[in-house]
């Protein structure tokens, strides 16, 4: 149910708004109306944001993600040692991280360059290692080496042509010296190293060079005499540049580890403390001597906050409050309040807009047909058990509050799968009736298809029907003619098409077919009245809607089937390892399917099915005015 | 030969609607995938709006049923 709010307006003298101010957001009740507009920076908020921005740059700069570890325990100590008073506090905080900001910024930059270098001495070490050999035994016989860049496709082209120039320098009677060896690099590059008699040394580098070939060189870091020296000394770094990148990522992680909590608190806090400005600069009026506070605040928590203000600032306090007008219900805040085995559902309205004040809260009617369709759907015991298990450990478990809720929607499945496989005598598909003569309660579902079609076309008609009623109901609170009309015309509609159809079964005497026509003539004047066509496409949508509910009785019927064909596995193996496997490799796959599919599919009949006929949304979500609080899942702006 | 033809028609009725669910899937997961790199938030609605194609080859499938519940 949606939460009954209060105006509340605080009033105080001048002298004391901080003070009221800081107790506001220490009892994190009030919802304040902050206009969307920034404030006008003061010194104070750009000394306090640049240092906010700063230390969540130190913390990503840090890799540090272990925002949950935070804990109140922390905020309260630290909020205790450090206020944030004077620009001066600010400075003194943003001069005493200078050093390790410093400190960091050079462990990165390092680390950056080092992986530069890693990536080109990789490749350098590639083509050294290559060529290594060859460059051996060619300066052990005297020749001189020279190592080229040029285009895959010329390199053929260009060692004939200089041979043919190496023929000046060469006796006619010796053949001119040139061996070679190359490797192709990606993107048509080759890489050439060619060797050559000291006097032709010069011909055969000018030509290289007039060929477009560049002189391929070792970093300059592992230059040496030669050739040779240089690759020893590019071995030599290839081997150190990862001990010290080893050595960087574990002082980093050193400093993640002390750094990061410490500097996502002192985050927190400063986040704390411009919210508090902000509050002061927007949401406080000021009229001379005075000031006024107004915001929200559910009416059950009302008497708390007037008795902790009262308390602690006695005489010089003056509290209003007051309920609001149906003119301003689109100003209120929304805040959800749910018995405690409802609750989880509210998950469900987290992928919606959030509900109007004046709106329904539909939490309840999806805690009590979310599991029902869903465990309709599995309809196995022995998968309800192993459904509750997983339910009970994702709440046992698990920190996030989100998969806690989850996990209590997934008992509420495994409850009513439960239930639905007595009815369908179903424990892992037909193992139950072969193993301990298990029957149904109600229907076989792999037999009796039929019945368990109309029943789920059945349970679609009181959905929509609910869902029809509901939106009926918001329109007549909200004298909003059109939409209670249209609805009454639906529901009455599609009475009488149930009616007409049952009427034609024979299960119901002829009168009542001069009922469903009354009923019908009624319906259509009422459309009639809201714009014919409109609705009347409103009314066939109902009725598609209402089929839709057939996929219940559907997908239970592919579980129940393939949870009976992975029990057959064993009759046409024998209980053998293979037979065993398969059948379990089967059930854990229907599993899955059957816990996503009918999850998916029940969610998905209550979006489209149900909520379309009566939820709105666009409301403000109850956002009080609090400080952090490490407990809370608290998203970075 | 007229129960081939039912089962021809029950198979039909199966794989046109599956096939024309498999397209649109496929249309709606990219264009899905996109959304969610871009707005991690909206990865719950996503889920939901590929599930939406899902109601044709389950009707598909019960008309199936029922042709081979009626005529077979």
């Amino acid at each position: 149910m949606i939460v009954d709010m209060v105006r509340v307006a605080v009033w105080g003298i001048g002298s004391e708004k901080d003070a009221i101010v800081e107790e506001l957001h220490e009892l994190g009740m009030l919802h304040l109306d902050i206009p969307s507009t920034p404030p006008l920076a003061s010194d104070e908020l750009k000394g306090l944001r640049l240092l906010g921005a700063t230390i969540l740059g130190m913390v990503e700069a840090l890799g540090w993600k272990e925002w949950d570890r935070i804990s109140d325990e922390a905020l309260l100590g630290t909020r205790g040692k450090i206020r944030f008073e004077s620009p001066e506090v600010v400075d003194e905080i943003a001069k005493s991280l200078e050093e390790f900001k410093r400190r960091l910024h050079l462990l990165l930059e390092e680390r950056s360059s080092l992986m530069e270098t890693l990536r080109s001495l990789r490749m350098t070490h590639q083509v050294a290692y290559h060529f290594q050999t060859f460059l051996e035994e060619e300066v052990s016989k005297g020749k001189c080496v020279s190592i080229w860049r040029l285009d895959h496709k010329s390199h053929a082209r260009a060692l004939s042509q200089l041979r043919s120039r190496l023929k000046v320098v060469t006796s006619p009677e010796e053949r001119p010296c040139l061996s070679h060896h190359s490797v192709q690099l990606k993107d048509n590059e080759a890489i050439l190293a060619i060797s050559v008699d000291p006097q032709g040394k010069e011909i055969a580098e000018d030509f290289m060079r007039l060929t477009g070939g560049m002189p391929w060189h070792p970093p300059d870091e592992t230059k040496g005499e030669d050739i040779l020296k240089s690759i020893e000394a590019l071995e030599e770094k290839f081997s150190w540049v990862p001990k010290r990148l080893k050595s960087i990522d574990e002082e980093l992680e050193r400093c993640r580890e002390e750094w990061g909590p410490h500097l996502a608190v002192l985050y927190f806090l400063i986040e704390e403390k411009l919210d508090q400005l902000t509050v002061k600069q927007l949401a406080v009026k000021e009229n001379g001597g005075m000031f006024v506070i107004e915001g929200w605040i559910p009416a059950e928590v009302l008497e708390t906050l007037t008795a902790r203000l009262k308390e602690r600032f006695n005489g010089r306090i003056l509290i209003q409050w007051r309920y609001p007008s149906s003119e301003e219900w689109h100003e209120v805040p929304t805040a959800l309040d749910n018995p405690s085995q409802f609750k989880p559902f509210e998950i469900f309205l987290k992928l919606l807009p959030v509900p109007r004040y004046d709106e329904m809260d539909p939490t309840a009617l999806i805690a009590i047909f979310f599991p029902f369709f869903a465990g309709c759907m599995v309809g196995d015991i022995g998968y309800a058990i192993i459904m509750g298990v997983l339910g009970w450990l994702l709440r046992r478990k698990c920190k996030r509050e989100l998969w806690r809720d989850i996990g209590s929607v997934i008992i509420h499945m495994a409850c009513w799968s439960a239930f639905w496989g007595v009815a369908f005598g179903e424990l892992f598909g037909d193992l139950g009736h072969r193993l301990i003569h298990m029957e149904p309660l109600w229907v076989e579902r792999s037999q009796a298809v039929l019945p368990v079609i109309s029943f789920s076309v059945g349970l679609g008609v009181v959905h929509v029907l609910l869902g029809l009623f509901v939106g009926f109901l918001h329109g007549l609170r909200h004298k909003d003619n059109h939409m209670w009309m249209e609805r009454l015309a639906n529901i009455l509609l599609i009475t009488a098409l149930i009616i007409a159809l049952v009427h034609v079964k024979g299960w119901l005497p002829k009168s009542f077919f001069t009922l469903s026509v009354s009923i019908t003539i009624v319906g259509l004047l009422l459309l009639l009245k809201v714009g014919f066509l409109g609705g009347l496409v409103e009314t066939i949508g109902a009725v598609g809607n209402i089929l839709s509910y057939v996929r219940i009785a559907a997908i239970g019927l592919s579980s129940a089937i393939l949870a009976v064909v992975a029990s057959r596995f064993v009759d046409a193996l024998g209980v053998s390892f293979i037979g065993i496997f398969l059948a379990l490799s089967i059930h854990l796959l229907n599993l899955i399917l059957a816990v996503a599919g009918s999850g998916l599919h029940a969610a998905r009949l209550h979006y489209v099915e149900f909520l379309g006929k009566f939820y709105k949304g666009g409301g403000k979500e109850y956002k009080p005015f609090a400080r952090k609080r490490g407990s809370l899942v608290w998203k970075r702006r | 030969m007229e129960k081939a033809l039912i089962a021809l028609a029950a198979a039909l009725a199966v794989s046109i609607p599956a096939l024309a669910t498999a397209y649109a899937q496929a249309r709606i997961g990219s264009a899905g995938a996109g959304t969610v790199a871009e707005k991690p938030e909206t990865a719950g609605t996503m889920i939901i709006l590929e599930a939406i194609p899902e109601t044709m080859v389950i009707l598909g499938f019960v008309v199936a049923i029922m042709l081979i519940l009626q005529f077979a």
